[in-house]
């Protein structure tokens, strides 16, 4: 009677505390961003589950450390996060609240994507003091860097040596899964590239200093911010004085984040008499987002749109230069 | 002193553990030398506040909060990374009714064999949720008035806690706890051996992406010192003493959208606790009450809340217990104290905040009105606040 009262607790112990190393099939990749975790299902395929912490509709830099993700975590084998702080507000009691040690820094199982990105790369990273008068700023720079699609490569080879560090038994298929995504993303962006072509030297306005990896791969250039400083509303003179930049400059587009209350910005853009462009803040966080490359395309088809409708005579004198340049070639 | 020595003792064995667990060989000359980059992240958070009341004496001023311009709380708090095995924190306050003194300094471990955390030093325990705000991190200017009676207001004691993240599909977390028993009200016991046993269950649960919902209970039981007297002004100790129990409920459910999360949330969140105390074979009596607030932001810096306060003592308690500004006739009655608050919040970011504050309060038929206006800011690298 006594044995058998020893055998049901040593079962009880056993489903208690060996639950939590019970091997999976698939690795448990928890990320932190969409984008991220669109990148991981494409390299990973079958062989991953990804969970990602945010939704595209969601600011990532305003989640709160909610219980359930460190669940998630606590039965994860990967940990994927953008990094240069992004997730600074959260992530750090989400990975101390999960108690689980594979996901630690320093451990196996925690990757910071933008250590993808060389330092030289990140962009808006503050050259002297930085204090909390200058509004949201990014000590480590800009952590939005996935809007550029050359860094969305190099994350992507990233995440592929780490899948092959953890599972080497399916290194043939991430190896494979990483060359289709690279070619399928190389072609893509050739043809974005060329779409937006016209896009080039196109001044426009935007509403946080959000999108500067977008702009910079693009040529063109934000001639203002509709926020005070990052992430603080614009004051009534603030409105004022952008507005009266983009009369004087002839200013017609105005960029947003779909994350955002557009209030301000169609303010600013109705008295400017130009045009409100919302554009997805992440993967998934407008209809026809739903995959990393179709993020970047719906933002370089929308940008290209919108600046053929508004600035029909900057584009066409665009186009006419390409002409000319490739018959110049031939 | 000599019976303190298993506490002590219990102590020094879980943390030998834990670092000779995982840190076999490792040698006492530091690799680091002194850097820059590895200080703590330090902040200092200033709690300004001015009131004033319909009374001259507050019917009620357990919180300290008292008529005119005030510098309620300067919290002084730096946490960082030990080593590879331990996080620290340690937060240092001075207020103008309790002077300087230490709030938390306390040690976590940062690895664990199994899906645990052991806590040690002093810290706010794990009673319910309020109990662990420091107060900027309040919805409200004061304490919620069952707290303040029954912890008087912080259940802060040296002690130990371990907390165990069940293998459940939803979040549950069970915490232990052995602390050393010198809460005033509820333990103040003159045996040094005497401890306090904490026991907390935490669940959270998704309902929906936008609605999580929270539970929770805390048991806690401790030796207190029985008491013998004569008559209501004399009151002493002896050194026998007996059980005191505590137990509590809290709740929360919480709403934030999706979509701009930053600009609106709505939570609904309580908690009750019930006290049973005895002071001696003769005279014991429950104090009991609870706490229910509604929180509402409806604009990226604008929040509106209010509460509702509520706690009962027992006639035998009220001679321990007193309230300043109760009435002498009332304390041979059992002591009623409610309370409404309605908050106006002005919030431009998240290391300021203004608030005006309207409390409503009667005790046993005698009522009081206060306006209450306080100002929270926060320099430098704060740590995130728990969900």
């Amino acid at each position: 009677m006594q044995i058998k009262r020893i055998k049901i607790l040593l079962c009880f112990l056993m489903v208690f505390f060996g639950w939590h190393t019970i091997e999976a099939q698939e690795l448990n990749i928890v990320t932190t961003l969409p984008s991220l975790a669109s990148i991981t299902k494409s390299i990973g395929g079958e062989h991953v589950e990804v969970y990602s912490i945010t939704r595209g509709v969601q600011d990532a830099h305003y989640i709160e450390a909610k219980p359930s993700y460190m669940v998630k975590l606590n039965r994860a084998d990967l940990l994927i996060y953008s990094g240069l702080e992004l997730e600074i507000g959260w992530l750090p009691l989400l990975i101390q609240g999960a108690r689980n040690h594979d996901v630690t820094p320093g451990a196996s199982g925690h990757l910071n994507a933008s250590l993808a990105i060389s330092t030289s790369n990140i962009l808006e990273k503050p050259r002297g003091e930085v204090d909390r008068s200058m509004g949201d700023v990014h000590p480590a720079g800009n952590p939005h860097y996935l809007l550029n699609p050359y860094y969305g490569i190099k994350v992507a080879e990233q995440i592929t040596d780490k899948l092959i560090e953890l599972d080497p038994s399916h290194m043939d298929v991430y190896d494979s899964n990483f060359e289709q995504f690279r070619t399928e993303l190389q072609k893509k962006i050739t043809e974005f590239e060329t779409e937006a072509a016209i896009l080039k030297g196109i001044e426009l306005v935007c509403y946080h200093v959000h999108w500067s990896y977008l702009l910079n791969w693009l040529d063109i250039k934000a001639a203002g911010y509709v926020e005070l400083r990052p992430g603080i509303p614009p004051t009534p003179r603030h409105k004022k004085e952008i507005t009266a930049l983009m009369k004087r400059k002839n200013l017609k587009i105005v960029i947003i984040s779909s994350w955002k209350d557009p209030t301000k910005a169609e303010e600013v853009a109705d008295v400017a008499e130009a045009k409100l462009l919302i554009l997805p803040g992440e993967v998934n966080a407008m209809p026809g987002a739903d995959s990393y490359i179709e993020w970047l395309d719906y933002m370089v088809r929308n940008l290209v749109d919108v600046a053929i409708e508004v600035e029909p005579e900057t584009t066409q004198r665009q186009r006419d230069r390409q002409r000319e340049q490739k018959r110049g070639t031939k | 002193m000599v019976k303190r020595y298993p506490f002590i003792l219990t102590i020094l064995i879980v943390f030998n553990f834990l670092i000779h667990g995982h840190a076999q060989g490792t040698s006492d000359a530091s690799a680091t030398g002194i850097s820059r980059s590895f200080n703590p992240a330090i902040s200092v958070n200033s709690l300004f506040y001015g009131m004033g009341s319909s009374k001259n004496e507050p019917l009620y001023s357990q919180t300290g909060l008292t008529q005119g311009l005030h510098y309620q709380e300067i919290e002084l708090t730096m946490t960082a990374n030990v080593d590879v095995y331990l996080k620290s924190l340690v937060a240092v306050s001075a207020s103008e009714q309790d002077g300087i003194g230490l709030e938390e300094a306390y040690i976590t471990t940062l690895r664990m064999p199994i899906p645990a955390t052991i806590r040690g030093g002093q810290m706010l325990n794990t009673f319910g949720q309020h109990n662990l705000h420091h107060l900027h991190h309040f919805a409200f200017a004061d304490y919620p008035l069952i707290l303040d009676q029954v912890f008087g207001p912080d259940l802060n004691e040296v002690s130990v806690e371990a907390a165990y993240l069940m293998p459940t599909s939803w979040y549950m977390d069970a915490i232990a706890g052995f602390l050393n028993g010198d809460n005033p009200i509820l333990f103040n016991s003159s045996k040094p051996a005497d401890f306090a046993y904490l026991f907390h269950l935490d669940n959270l649960w998704d309902i929906a992406d936008e609605y999580t919902i929270r539970l929770g209970g805390t048991f806690l039981s401790g030796q207190r010192g029985l008491y013998h007297f004569d008559d209501f002004s004399s009151v002493g100790s002896d050194t026998s003493s007996i059980l005191s129990t505590v137990w509590g409920l809290d709740f929360h459910l919480k709403w934030k959208p999706l979509q701009r999360g930053r600009y609106r949330s709505l939570t609904l969140q309580g908690e009750y606790i019930h006290a049973d105390l005895k002071f001696n074979e003769s005279s014991s009596g429950p104090l009991h009450g609870y706490f229910i607030q509604l929180l509402g932001q409806f604009n990226i810096r604008w929040w509106l809340q209010c509460r509702y306060d509520w706690y009962n003592q027992s006639k035998d308690l009220n001679r321990f217990f007193p309230v300043p500004g109760m009435a002498s006739n009332n304390i041979h009655q059992d002591l009623t104290s409610n309370r409404f608050s309605f908050v106006f919040g002005y919030v431009p970011t998240e290391f300021s905040a203004f608030r005006l504050q309207y409390n409503y309060i009667k005790v046993n038929g005698e009522t009081e009105s206060q306006i209450i206006v306080q100002v929270n800011v926060t320099i430098g690298s704060h740590p995130a606040h728990k969900y």
